[in-house]
């Protein structure tokens, strides 16, 4: 983010445009403006007045009674802000002033009468500052004349606040983004004068640099002034265009450095020359963990790879980061040196990310400055300095630039910038023009090909899409044409996966159950508890603990989108999601990321409905159930019964061609908390659950993913017939026992026949069960008859009764 | 016989105060006392035989509008009876059996539009893992080292990684990099997929959300094939009317790069409260696939070109769906859920 003035752009380059239109240009050249601030100018009927004296209020504490000088005039006017002193220089509204919220007219305050306002930033609309007066310089500097009206010298302006994006470090300043608008205007820029006294004796003579880190600063520049008066402040225009940089004003030199690097881009520093050694300045690597002072009274700790500023005996300055605490400007500097260097990209992030410091230098360093800026911007804060602080220049600059780095040159074929942007009107000598407007040279190799230099400030500039871009960007991105016609043949077929998921979707659906979606990253206690913790995938730097740990299951996030909606207000949740787990888990896997299906089931499996009184709970039935459908899927499944699996109960283990591919079962929190084991009334403590959730969850990616196209089964036109029988049998005894028992008798019958369970009686005072088998025969060739029926059901008779304590109780 | 008439005049009284004073269930014993065949409008007729036949064609005529009204209002009475005596019908107005009614996630059902929409121009559906490695997340993006992404105010990196995992992906993009390699070229897929940033949960912005990245690469892929293709995409998801504009951005896997922005579906570019009166709405970056990402696969960088563009699913479903808050997606109210039948 970068602060740029419209009125600071104009002194650069003609701008009759608006401030709306150049932010709608900015856009479209990729500069993203996320903030338009707009500063009127004064209004007519303000002027400046100094402060002659300061008299309290005779009816108010908190009121002054201040008398101003104006234009040969003396006004006394009532002022509540506390900031007002002597020999201030401020903004004066007569009467008639047009301010922010009012007109000034004559008014009575506390039975003094008051004909002027002394003006807050607040009140001229400038800011939103109203915290006291608008304090415009002190009377020692003569900057203003008494009555001067303001509105000629204190002009409107807009402060775009701009999205630089990383590659272009070359735009974080006026003169970066006043050279694209050049580019895109066609328009020259106006590089300011720089015009210096310099003395007869070169700088060289005065001050050698020495560099023995060219790697890590590959060129040192600096000039050397004597008798500067530094501890003059800089002047009103200077101080307010700071300001909306959001920089504090200090003192002339400093605050030339910072203005300089707003301008121009490139970052300079000033020291005081009495506490420089030696008459020698220049780099050394740090030694390591050598201590260093910043400017901004901390210690840091240092590495060999850090650059450090040094003169005959010690460091002086953090290369391209931060000057240091023993070499600063103070109100008695009298003698400077002023920096312009270029450090190595690579060193200045590496030290700035290690030791925590981002400067406006660092910031411009570390994304590429220019190397060949700093003559430039060196004459044009020393020029600035002259001008402000006095004192004498020595002639030129000491300067070491071993190696310059060499310009890169690219080329840019037309054919390929027009297959890459779409569109072929762009001609040889339009994209030579072009990349003039930008700075660069250009030489036509042939007919089709354009040699291009660009300028030291271009690091984005690497290779020819490079350029292409570029043509693009100026020309405008409108004009890229809309193509819709397709150039790959559409043979692809669907990704299967992306199809099962949606097939398990729907199938999930047909439940009556709601999708979810949670977040994948969990709080490790959750897992804990659950004992699904172990084998996790943590995170290194989480957003919070609670989002620490992937994860493991979705048993966890299915708690939690159960729980939620309990408590806010549901009865029965019954709800799915399709998502991916990390890490171990409870469903072994060899792979540490993989998609599951969780469904939840909590309370009543019948909404509530006049017409049911007593809704049936969710049961272990409804997650079999479920499970039996797999077959819809062409999955074939089976489910084994086990006492408990991982924290549930009544639990199922699902396997898949003999692997444990998934579970089911509950997690009580019974209202009655006593009945529950110390294990799983912890867990309903924790989650605060108080009903039961029955859950299933199982990995998909064992499971076929193409699903078969049924194939057509013949069957029988002959009558079906059903037969019943009813059975007493011991409790110990399961339903697929008998059914397993039944089917054997009858396995070289010739009949397609079917037996299934009808009804289930549980006597508990007689520890019985009575269990009704339903049996339906039908015959491919022809009706059964009465003797085929009998024989089928006396034989499934005579092989249940075989069992031991079953008792046959009737047919029906 | 003149007493006839006196005698009607009675038996139309008496039957008149006999309705009054009998209930309805008793309309039988009203049916017999007047209408039986011994009755009192039988008697009446009898007397007919002794009259003129004069006399027998008035009072016949009296005696029969008589019986037709008494038996009119006996039938009456009896429907009546017979209706409150029928088995009752349901109360037709009680609310009907409530069947259950499940929901496809929002965030599915954007996705899905979106999978949908762009299999009809021929990208097929490439997915890659969300635990990612940097080379795959970064270095083979064209990422540079120095990148802000990489930071850990970012991304999220794991704890004790491997070679095979070291980060959660910050974006669907390094699905481009696993499919170059494992399909080469010509491609055109789009990857839907969980991506994660080190961002705390506000309205806004969620750790976790859902991209479509979408990757073309083929001899001869322009700049125009992409604006083509994501103008197409746009309009069948929000509308013929819309438009896309380009605006030149920085990514460092696509060269030259653009920020892609859609006219507003609700106020079709004159400003509204969505657009924040800008008529306009940034949906996702885009750009031509930089040469050093198709050179890192071992593509021939002067033979194919090709685009790349990524959008978000919760940006677009909020859009779709008038959703204000980010997270509502991760929170699993039902209260939520169910709106979106
Ligand atoms: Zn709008």
């Amino acid at each position: 983010m970068v602060r740029i003035s419209y009125q600071w752009l104009k002194d650069l380059i003609d701008l009759p445009e608006s401030p709306e239109t150049i932010c709608e240009v900015l856009t479209h050249l990729g500069f993203e403006v996320e903030e338009m601030q707009h500063i009127p100018a004064v209004p007519e009927r303000v002027v400046a007045g100094y402060i002659l004296n300061i008299e309290p209020h005779p009816n108010a504490d908190k009121l002054k009674w201040v008398t101003v000088g104006l234009d040969g005039e003396v006004k006394k006017i009532v002022c509540g802000a506390p900031n007002v002193a002597l020999n201030q220089w401020v903004a004066v509204a007569l009467e008639g002033a047009k301010l922010r919220d009012f007109v000034v007219t004559p008014r009575t305050i506390r039975g003094i009468e008051s004909d002027a306002v002394i003006c807050s930033e607040r009140e001229l609309g400038r800011s939103d500052d109203h915290s006291g007066i608008w304090v415009l310089g002190t009377l020692d500097n003569g900057e203003w004349t008494a009555g001067e009206p303001l509105e000629k010298r204190i002009v409107s302006d807009t402060i775009y606040s701009i999205e630089v994006t990383l590659n272009r470090a070359d735009c974080l300043s006026h003169l970066g983004i006043a050279r694209e608008l050049s580019a895109k205007f066609k328009r020259p820029l106006h590089l300011l004068p720089t015009p210096i006294q310099e003395l007869n004796i070169p700088t060289s003579q005065i001050i050698s640099v020495i560099l023995d880190d060219p790697i890590g600063c590959p060129r040192y520049r600096a000039r050397v002034m004597k008798d500067v008066a530094a501890n003059l402040p800089s002047p009103f225009w200077m101080r307010e265009r700071l300001k909306w940089m959001g920089t504090r004003a200090i003192n002339a030199v400093v605050d030339v450095t910072n203005y300089v690097m707003f301008e121009t881009g490139h970052p300079l520093h000033a020291f005081d020359r009495e506490f420089l050694y030696g008459n020698v300045i220049g780099t050394r690597k740090a030694k390591p963990k050598e201590v260093f002072y910043t400017l901004d009274e901390v210690e840091r700790v240092l590495s060999e790879q850090d650059v450090l500023i040094r003169d005959a005996e010690k460091a002086v300055a953090l290369g391209g980061i931060m000057g240091g605490l023993n070499s600063q400007i103070r109100e008695t500097t009298k003698d400077l040196l002023l920096e312009a260097a270029y450090f190595d990209p690579i060193t200045i992030r590496n030290t700035s990310r290690r030791l925590g410091i981002s400067s406006e230098s660092s910031k411009r360093f570390e994304r590429g400055a220019d190397v060949n800026g700093v003559v430039y911007a060196l004459d044009r804060a020393t020029s600035l300095i002259q001008m402000l602080c006095g004192g004498e220049v020595y002639f030129s600059a000491a300067e070491s630039y071993p190696s310059p780095l060499p310009p890169r040159s690219i080329n840019l074929r037309m054919k390929r910038l027009h297959l890459i942007l779409g569109y072929e009107s762009t001609t040889l000598t339009e994209a030579s023009d072009l990349f003039n407007q930008l700075n660069c040279q250009t030489t036509p190799i042939d007919g089709d090909t354009l040699k291009v230099v660009v300028p030291s400030y271009r690091h984005d500039l690497q290779q020819e899409i490079d350029l292409i871009e570029e043509v693009a960007r100026l020309k405008g991105y409108s004009l890229i044409p809309t193509q819709d016609k397709a150039t790959i043949p559409l043979t692809n077929p669907q990704n299967e996966h992306w199809l099962a998921r949606m097939r398990w979707n729907e199938w999930a659906r047909q439940f009556g159950l709601t999708e979810c979606i949670s977040n994948t990253m969990v709080d490790p206690n959750d897992l804990a508890i659950l004992e699904i913790l172990e084998g996790a995938i943590q995170i290194a730097n989480p957003i919070a603990s609670e989002l620490s740990a992937m994860r493991t299951n979705l048993l966890v996030s299915l708690i939690h989108t159960v729980n939620h909606n309990l408590r806010h207000g549901r009865k029965s949740v019954a709800v799915f999601e399709i998502g991916k787990v990390f890490g171990k888990g409870l469903i072994p896997s060899s792979s540490f990321e993989r998609w599951h299906i969780g469904i939840a089931l909590s309370g009543n499996s019948e909404a509530e409905w006049w017409s049911v009184s007593k809704p049936k709970p969710y049961s272990a039935s409804d997650v079999v159930g479920i499970l039996e459908r797999l077959f819809q899927l062409h999955i074939h499944c089976e489910i084994r019964p086990k006492d408990t699996f991982g924290v549930l109960e009544e639990a199922f283990e699902i396997f898949h061609q003999d692997a444990l591919i998934g579970y089911a079962g509950k997690l009580d929190g019974a209202v009655k908390k006593e009945k529950l084991t110390e294990k799983v009334r912890a867990i309903a403590k924790h989650f605060d659950i108080d009903q039961p959730i029955w859950i299933i969850e199982f990995n998909t990616e064992p499971l076929p993913v193409q699903f078969k196209i049924p194939q057509y089964q013949p069957f029988s036109r002959y009558p079906e017939v059903e037969r019943d029988l009813s059975f007493s049998i011991p409790e110990h005894l399961t339903a697929e026992k008998i059914v397993k028992t039944a089917k054997s008798a009858i396995e070289d019958s010739n009949f397609s026949i079917s037996i299934s369970i009808f009804d289930r009686h549980h006597d508990e005072k007689n520890q019985r069960i009575s269990i009704g088998l339903r049996i339906k025969m039908q015959s491919f060739e022809k009706t059964l008859n009465e003797n085929e029926i009998n024989d089928v059901v006396h034989k499934v008779l005579e092989k249940v009764s075989t069992l031991e304590g079953v008792q046959w109780r009737s047919a029906m | 016989m003149s007493n006839l008439e006196e005698h009607i005049r009675i038996a139309k009284q008496k039957f008149h105060q006999a309705l009054q004073d009998t209930a309805p269930e008793a309309w039988e014993t009203l049916k017999n006392t007047f209408l039986a065949r011994k009755g009192i409008i039988a008697e009446l007729f009898a007397m007919l035989a002794e009259c003129t036949p004069e006399e027998k064609r008035h009072y016949g005529k009296t005696l029969n509008e008589l019986k037709n009204e008494i038996t009119e209002q006996i039938e009456r009475l009896k429907s009546k009876v017979e209706f409150q005596l029928r088995p009752k019908r349901l109360d037709p107005t009680l609310p009907g059996k409530p069947y259950p009614y499940p929901r496809v996630h929002p965030l599915t059902q954007t996705l899905n539009r979106i999978v949908d929409t762009f299999a009809r121009m021929g990208f097929v559906v490439e997915e890659g893992p969300e635990l990612e490695t940097a080379y795959y997340n970064f270095d083979a993006l064209n990422t540079p080292i120095w990148h802000p992404a990489r930071e850990k105010s970012d991304t999220l990196y794991i704890l004790n990684s491997t070679s095979e995992y070291e980060l959660l992906r910050t974006e669907t993009s390094p699905v481009q990099i696993h499919a170059l390699e494992k399909r080469g070229v010509p491609i055109r897929i789009i990857s839907p997929g969980r991506v994660y940033r080190n961002d705390k949960p506000d309205a806004t912005h969620s750790p976790v959300f859902h991209q479509v990245e979408g990757l073309c690469v083929d001899e001869k892929i322009s700049m125009a094939d992409l604006k083509g293709t994501l103008l197409g995409f746009y309009r069948a998801m929000l509308g013929s009317r819309i438009e896309i504009r380009f605006r030149p951005h920085f990514f460092p896997f696509t060269e030259p790069s653009a920020e892609v922005d859609v006219t507003c579906p609700f106020c079709y570019g004159n400003g509204c409260r969505i657009c924040k009166q800008s008529g306009y709405i940034e949906m996702g970056g885009s750009g031509m696939v930089h040469p050093n990402v198709l050179k890192g696969v071992g593509v021939d960088m002067e033979k194919y070109s090709g685009f790349a563009f990524g959008l978000g699913v919760e940006r677009l479903a909020m859009l779709l769906h008038g959703v204000d808050d980010i997270r509502l997606f991760y929170e699993n109210d039902l209260r939520f859920l169910e709106q979106f039948a």
